[in-house]
Formats: structure tokens, sequence, C-alpha cells
């Protein structure tokens, strides 16, 4: 294996001792494929271009007009948004909403098909992790810029009640980000010690101890590979709950709240299947970026796209059935102003939103996926952006259709977003994209020692991951990586 | 002939209608409420008021509204607390939820009607006694753990009395007890996340000593 160099990086010396060598591996493992795989994995850690640095910048300035449109609200008020009393949630709620369901990308899939012991993904379990992490630490941004007097925050924790779903948000939030950045870790310290193990001493000081604190001494020794085992299993069973939990808890907000278009039980489960439909997609458009920035062709290959992409066409069935059985439940009684709420979802000044969502964002994909003509990485991806911006707005909706819906006999209110959100909608994708950027330069993308123990290279096209045969991930006592 | 009785018909009924106005609501009507001097917060008071006429007979089924002045924000006015209709001995009576301490100018009123002129009535002004002058819903803000810093309470609606079946009270707590189940979830999932914090300690606490994996594998 060669040295990996890049401009302005430090070399990945091939020939350095680790832990890792003359481990157990998947079938089809050869020194050659693991070398390549190492070197794929660790390169983004090594080298930094001047593209890199321009991809900073450009996010950095939005983020900095971002704070601006912010500091105009902080001294201004809400007066600045399109928010008034009777439509109080906008943007920011419906973008809240979808950060927390982009956040189920993560940990929640990655667990499930951890669980379900889903070879194929190991090659974007880490992916997946990242968009968790990331997302949970932007949305939960946006009810502290909906508050307004951000200084009331204590207010929350002084005169919170037990009886509030919004203190329950909070638990359940701070809750799912604990547990989400214990499951990112864990897996994590076997790459850490390759990276302390690989990276040169031409690396900076600061990198290498970052990586030596966080090996946490981890040289692959049986009695630590039982106690990652261990602890892997405890956060695999507990953040499934803890991550159904939160977006239940998101779409309590909306359901116990007296409004006509949120009355209704079907909330908790269309919150989460939401969820999960998001953040596949999300993982579908991260893995394609990182697969073509970081030359992954070899170990994310279309048999991921395949299987996610399968995966999101099944959630469009259920979303799907989901929204049939909410519109036509209240369509058929049509009782007090459901009437109102169909029209203008339907006829009024919601229905293109409405139906772009509908056949944008659930039929489409669906046919795109399930066409083999279109069944291809560019199709996929282009479905799961699709999927991405039909479930921003569908939350929208929910949101601000939901809320003009007059309690009493008034003018239904009206609601545009005003620069000030749209400004700060556009830095908290900064500050996403950012956050990504950074932690892509900081941990492996890939899960290097699970993806050469336990996926190994593609044997062909008659190896899809739909045909093989199942084996539990679970870390081989004795093996080291 | 026919345009003479016309006009005719006309005048009469403007005559009508001008003398009707001019007597409607001039009879005189007397109004007396009858009120609590004093109530705890969150108590259920009763108000009752009597509408005669001017030689003291009952006025039945005319709708009587009580009201006390209270502000809200940079708004005030006049706060219909309860109404209600008077029966055949000129009663009316309502009950209403009292929200917030210190006192309350309750006021009676009848808007008057075709026949009697409005009238109002007022009683002493209702003290509310609660503690620390806040209002009724900041009395159990705050996030406080029973038998820590609070006693085991459930909220307001002990401030009720108890009704119905001991199932049907049962589910009526269940709005005040509904946060402590997702408590007792919390405290659960922390204490797993706490075990897998100290498997990490094990895991940089494995002696360097122990053997290497590829001594040790097959």
């Amino acid at each position: 294996m060669e040295a990996v160099t890049g401009a302005g990086g430090h070399a990945i010396p091939a020939t350095r001792p680790h832990a890792a060598d003359g481990v157990h591996a998947a079938p089809g493992v050869t020194p050659a494929w693991r070398a390549r795989l190492e070197e794929r994995g660790l390169a983004p850690l090594a080298r930094t271009g001047r593209r890199y640095w321009l991809w900073i910048g450009f996010l950095l300035a939005v983020i900095a007009w971002a704070l601006h449109a912010y500091q105009a609200q902080l001294e201004n008020g809400l007066i600045v948004t399109g928010l008034r009393d009777r439509i109080s949630w906008g943007v920011y709620i419906a973008s809240f909403v979808f950060f927390i369901g982009i956040s189920h990308a993560g940990t929640l899939l990655s667990a499930i098909l951890r669980v379900t012991r889903a070879r194929w993904q190991m090659s974007v379990t880490r992916m997946a992790e990242f968009i968790t992490v990331v997302a949970l630490m932007v949305g939960a941004l946006f009810p502290f810029i909906d508050m307004g007097r951000v200084d009331r925050i204590l207010n929350l924790v002084q005169y919170g009640r037990w009886q509030s779903p919004l203190l329950w948000d909070i638990f359940a939030i701070t809750t799912y980000l604990v547990g989400s950045t214990l499951y990112l870790y864990l897996p994590l310290i076997p790459d850490f010690a390759l990276a302390r193990d690989r990276l040169g001493p031409t690396a900076p000081a600061w990198r290498r101890a970052t990586y030596r604190l966080a090996a946490l001494g981890w040289r692959g020794t049986p009695a630590q590979r039982r106690l990652l085992d261990r602890a892997m299993t405890v956060m695999m069973c507990v953040i499934i709950p803890v991550a159904v939990s939160v977006h239940t808890v998101v779409s309590w907000i909306f359901s116990m709240t007296l409004r006509v278009a949120f009355n209704t039980t079907v909330f908790g489960p269309y919150f989460v299947a939401g969820a999960i439909f998001s953040g596949i997609a999300a993982i579908i458009v991260l893995m394609a970026v990182l697969r073509k920035l970081c030359h992954l062709e070899e170990f994310i290959t279309t048999t991921q796209f395949v299987n996610l992409g399968y995966l999101m066409a099944a959630f469009t069935l259920i979303m799907g059935y989901a929204n049939l059985n909410e519109y036509i439940t209240h369509g058929y009684k049509m009782e007090g102003a459901f009437p109102f709420h169909f029209a203008q979802l339907m006829t009024g000044p919601f229905a293109a939103l409405f139906w772009f969502y509908i056949v944008g964002g659930l039929v489409v994909p669906g046919f795109i996926i399930l066409n083999p003509r279109t069944r291809t990485i560019a199709g996929i991806t282009a479905a799961a952006v699709l999927v991405l911006v039909t479930m921003w707005l569908e939350r929208y909706l929910i949101v601000v259709a939901g809320l003009r819906v007059p309690l009493m006999a008034y003018e239904p209110a009206s609601y545009a977003p005003s620069w000030v959100e749209v400004s700060i909608l556009a830095g908290a994708l900064a500050l996403f994209a950012l956050l990504i950027t950074l932690f892509a330069k900081i941990f492996p993308v890939i899960s290097i020692w699970e993806v050469a123990e336990h996926r190994g290279p593609e044997l062909g096209p008659e190896t899809s991951a739909m045909h093989e045969p199942l084996r539990r991930p679970a870390i081989a006592e004795g093996s080291t990586t | 002939m026919s345009r003479f009785f016309s006009a005719v018909l006309v005048a009469l009924a403007m005559l009508a209608a001008t003398a009707g106005t001019a007597l409607a609501g001039s009879l005189p009507a007397r109004l007396t409420l009858t009120a609590p001097a004093a109530a705890a917060l969150g108590e259920t008071v009763s108000v009752r008021a009597q509408l005669v006429d001017g030689q003291g007979g009952p006025l039945r089924s005319a709708r009587i509204t009580f009201v006390a002045p209270m502000s809200f924000l940079n708004g005030g006015g006049d706060v219909a607390l309860t109404e209600g209709i008077t029966d055949k001995e000129g009663y009316a009576a309502g009950s209403f939820v009292v929200r917030v301490v210190g006192t309350l100018a309750l006021r009676a009123v009848f808007r008057g009607d075709e026949l009697y002129a409005a009238a109002e009535a007022s009683a002493q002004q209702l003290a509310i006694e609660g503690e620390g002058g806040h209002s009724f819903y900041a009395e159990h803000a705050g996030v406080r753990i029973p038998g820590l810093n609070e006693p085991p309470s459930f909220g307001q609606v002990l401030l009720m009395e108890p009704q119905g079946s001991l199932l049907a009270q049962m589910l009526a707590l269940w709005p005040a007890m509904s946060g402590w189940p997702i408590a007792g979830a919390l405290v659960v999932i922390w204490s797993l996340y706490g075990s897998v914090v100290l498997l990490l300690f094990k895991i940089a606490g494995v002696k360097r000593s122990e053997a290497r994996p590829s001594e040790v594998a097959p």
C-alpha cells in the first residue's frame, strides 16, 4: 500500500504497525482490499485541499448572514418575522420538526439495520449517525429562535411543568442527543485507534492527541472487544425506543394542542414514519455526496443505494396510507372546521404545496425507485432530494395550514416567511452542512473496521445484500481492528 | 284613493314604530346581587341575582350576566364570569372558579329588553385568598418533585371536590400525572447510558499487558 499524501496534508504510512494487522476479516477481504479501504477511509483526515476551505468559507458566509438576520430579530422582536398571534408557528417550527425528523436517519436506521443484521449497511452507518447528531444539534436551535426572547430560556426550567409536552420534548431531545452521541462514539473507538496508529508523525500534534485520547487505549484485545460489543448491544436496544419516543413527543406538541387540524391520534406513528422516511432520504443524499467527494465508489456501491431506495419506496406507501387514513376519516365526517381545512389544503391557498407534496413526495419517488431504468444512483439520489424537499413542505403545511384554521368567527390569518426567517433557515442548512463537513474531516466517514470485519468487498452482482446470508455483526472475539 | 290609504298605513306604521321605540325599555327594573365576601383561590363561587320590576314583582326569563373588571397585558374591561336566566321568582344563579388572588368587584348586569330598562347591581368586593399574590395558573408552575421540594400533590385537581366513581376520579387525575411515567422512563434510559459509560471506562482500563489479539486469534 502506498502512503497517502494530500495537498497541505500529512502522510498515512501504510507500513506503520496497527492492532488491526492480522485481523479476522469478512469473506473476500484481501490485504490489498483492506489497505485500499483504510486509505480511502482515512484520506479525508489527512488531505485538505483548497476547495475544502472555499466550501467552509461559503458556509461561514451564509451562517454570518443568518446571524445578522437573527440579530435583527433580537433587536426588533418577532415582528420582523411573518409570525403573528394567530399563526404563531411558521418556518422555524416546521424546520425544527424537519431536522428532528431527519435525525432519525442515523441512529434509528443504523440500530435497526444492525439489529436485523443487514450487512450491506455497514458502509453507511457512520454517515447515518453523523446525520443524527448534527441534525439534532441544528434542529434543537429552532425552538429557541422561535421563542423570540431567548433570554427567557431559563423559564423553561424555572416554570416548566411536567404536564407539558414542551417539557417532555426538551427531555426527549436531550436524551436522544446524548444517546446518539454515545452510539456514534462506540463504533468510532476502533477507527480512532486506526487513525492513531496510521496517521504519521507529520499529522498535527492536536490531532494525534485527540485520536489517542478518543481511542481509549484500544488495542483490540478480547476483553476490549467483549466490552465494546456489550456497550453497542445496550445502545442498540435503548436507542430504538428512544428515537421512536422523540418523534412521538414532537407530534404530541401538535396533537395535544387544541387545534382542529392537529386533533388526531395518528400523529404519533405518522410523525415517526415521516421522520424515518425523510431520514432515509437524507442518508441517500449524504451518501451520494461523500461517495463522490471521498472517492468511496468501491465501498459504497449501488447495493446501498438500491436497498435504501427500496426502504424509501416502502415508506412512500406507509406515508400514503397514513395520509389516506387521515384525510378519508375526517373528510367523510367533515365535522366542525374540517371543511375549511380541507378546502384550504386541496383547492385553496395551500393547494399547490399540498399536491406537490402528495405527487412529488409520495408518488414520483416510488415510481423512480421501482422503475429499473431510473433505479440508478443518480435516480435514487434525485428521488431522495425530492423526498427531502416535500417532507419539509409537509411539515410547513401541518404547522401553518393547521394554525390558519380559525378558532372563532374571524377572518383566517395569512402567513408568509420574512427575509429574516428565510435567512435563518438558510443559515441552519449551512450550519448542518458545515458540521457534517467538519465531522467528515475529523472522523472516518465509513466504519472501516466494521466494513472489513463484517461486510467485505462485493463479490459480484449476485451477492447483492438482498441475498446475502445473515451474519451477526457482533465483534468477533479474538479478532482485532 | 288607494294612494291615500297607503300613505295612511305607512304613517300609522311609522307612528307605531316610533311609539314602540319610545316605550321600549322605559319601565324600571331593579336588580340585587348576592355573593360571598371571600373565597379561596380555585374555589367555585356561586352568585345569585334577583330582577324585579318597579312594583317589586319578579321578572322571569331575563338574562343576567355576572361580570367583573379585569385587565390583561395592556387591555382591560368587564369580563363575563357566568350568566343565568331568571326563574319565576326573578332569581338567576351562576357559578365560576376564581383564578386570581386579590379582590374582585362583582356586578350583575341586566341589559334590558323591549319593556324594561337596563339595570345593574354590585356586591361588596369578593376577597380571594391565595399564596404569594400570583395567579391561579402560576400556583403549580415550576419543576417540583413531590417528596423532594414539595409535598405530594396532583395539582389543581385536588382543588375540586371528588366526583364520580373511583375510576372517573383516577382518570381525572391523569392530566396532572401524565409527566411521571415519562420521568420514570427517563430514569431507566439515563441509567442505561450510565452503564455504557462505565463500560467505556472499563475498555480504557484494560491492561496493556493483556495478550495481543493477533497472539490469541486462531
